[in-house]
């Protein structure tokens, strides 16, 4: 930590008017930003996702459900109502629903059921469990049975 | 791991202290003759990438960008006018100038990826400057940031945004920006990155290194082609394993006018990145050029005065 303080104090230093109350607050906050960088730096990986998550024969897949879940977690914001953004991906009644994952398969899968998925993106809801999202997968590979 | 922790640190502020005493030896004696080079880029940003510019001091910038969605492809086209009814990413920063040569800020973007809600500190330091004689025939300038995550965690452990400690929500960058200017017409930069992000899913990387290379070319006093790029080092086995789950990643590309207008310097662009920020949009890139999935974006910055020398 000495050797820390001695640091910033050189760069600090070189400043013409190091002794500023802006500049020692400056100093102090660049010397908490490292210190707090230090301290909060990990290495985590996550478990491996189970391979065989959800058994589809199994797991309830009704439309019922499936659109329950979307309204509650896509719909009831400003997002994917039909009237706001994004337009294409208009979840505002189950038919929509259903005809934006018929005609794209692919993205609805990389960004909702896929390993990476990263919807819902905004608004500070939790993200879909993997259950969840399996669950969702099942009913489009099932052909989305009512 | 301690290693990194100090190597990164040391990234950040050390080099500062070798500055002060390389630039007193270059400009103490001979600073008629070895005028630095001035304006090699006009934003401290080129599109994505850094550029080796830091704020005067006292001067306080103000950054909004933003990128649309996808303009091409299964979400893009007229029905969302080329992705202008989406947004996926917004970052508005403040950015204020200490010295001439180290500059500081935060911002808060959107977030687009695993992360969302981010919130991040910066610092830029501007170690050295070439010269008009070629004494300095480079610039070289470090940046760092720190940025975390305020998004609900995922109740999921194998979940990117699962969070079971504070820290498991920050990820970091830092580059090195050499710089140089060409006469009056061409920049170019070469970044080399690390990102460090300290929790991820399995199979993907903490400590990630890239390469990006940057250019400034001006056609007019007030208008110039910007492009830049980045080479993300993956290991195989991490992209064969995400390709397998549906997921392949790309490299950032961005290209741009930038138009300069008094206090404004405006950029219009076009990149396949959906992110903002380094530590989002080098690991974790997804969308690419060939289907169609790069969008509109722009930045807009806006310089005050708030002191001045």
């Amino acid at each position: 930590m000495k050797g820390n303080r001695s640091l910033y104090s050189c760069v600090f230093k070189s400043m013409k008017t190091c002794n500023s109350p802006t500049l020692q607050s400056m100093k102090q906050l660049l010397t908490g930003l490292v210190f707090i960088f230090c301290i909060s730096c990990t290495s985590e990986k996550g478990p491996a996702p189970t391979d065989n998550p959800a058994d589809c024969d199994t797991v309830l897949v009704t439309s019922t459900r499936m659109y329950a879940i979307i309204q509650e977690n896509c719909t009831n914001r400003t997002c994917h109502p039909g009237s706001g953004s994004p337009v294409v991906a208009d979840f505002s009644t189950l038919v929509k629903f259903k005809n934006y994952i018929t005609d794209n398969g692919s993205m609805f899968r990389l960004r909702v059921t896929g390993p990476n998925a990263d919807m819902p993106q905004i608004m500070g809801y939790p993200q879909l469990s993997r259950a969840t999202r399996d669950s969702i997968a099942c009913w489009v590979g099932k052909g989305m049975p009512d | 791991m301690l290693q990194i922790r100090m190597l990164t640190a040391l990234l950040l502020v050390a080099p500062a202290v070798m500055a002060q005493d390389d630039l007193s030896k270059m400009f103490g004696k001979d600073s008629v003759s070895r005028q630095p080079v001035i304006a090699t880029f006009k934003s401290t940003r080129v599109i994505n990438a850094q550029s080796n510019e830091t704020l005067k001091k006292g001067e306080l910038d103000f950054r909004v960008a933003h990128r649309f969605g996808d303009l091409a492809g299964g979400d893009g086209g007229a029905k969302t006018f080329f992705g202008m009814d989406n947004s996926s990413d917004i970052r508005i920063a403040f950015e204020y100038g200490i010295t001439d040569r180290l500059m500081v800020g935060v911002s808060r973007a959107k977030g687009s990826g695993n992360f969302s809600q981010l919130y991040e500190a910066l610092g830029k330091f501007k170690i050295l400057q070439q010269t008009t004689d070629n004494s300095m025939p480079l610039g070289v300038t470090v940046f760092g940031n720190a940025v975390v995550t305020s998004m609900k965690s995922s109740t999921e452990e194998p979940d990117a945004s699962y969070f079971d400690k504070f820290s498991s929500r920050m990820t970091y960058t830092g580059q090195i920006i050499l710089s140089r200017k060409f006469g009056n017409i061409l920049s170019l930069a070469v970044l080399p990155t690390y990102i460090h992000r300290n929790r991820v899913v399995f199979m993907d990387q903490n400590d990630m290194f890239a390469v990006g290379v940057g250019g400034r070319l001006r056609f007019s006093k007030r208008l110039a082609l910007v492009v830049d790029y980045f080479l993300p080092f993956r290991e195989q086995a991490s992209k064969d394993y995400f390709e397998g789950r549906g997921t392949k990643f790309y490299n950032p590309l961005g290209v741009g006018l930038e138009i300069e207008t008094g206090g404004h310097v405006f950029s219009v662009n076009f990149t396949n990145t959906t992110a903002i920020l380094e530590n989002q949009f080098i690991p974790e890139t997804t969308s690419t050029w060939k289907e169609g999935q790069f969008r509109w974006g722009f930045n807009i910055s806006r310089r005050f005065s708030l002191g001045g020398k």
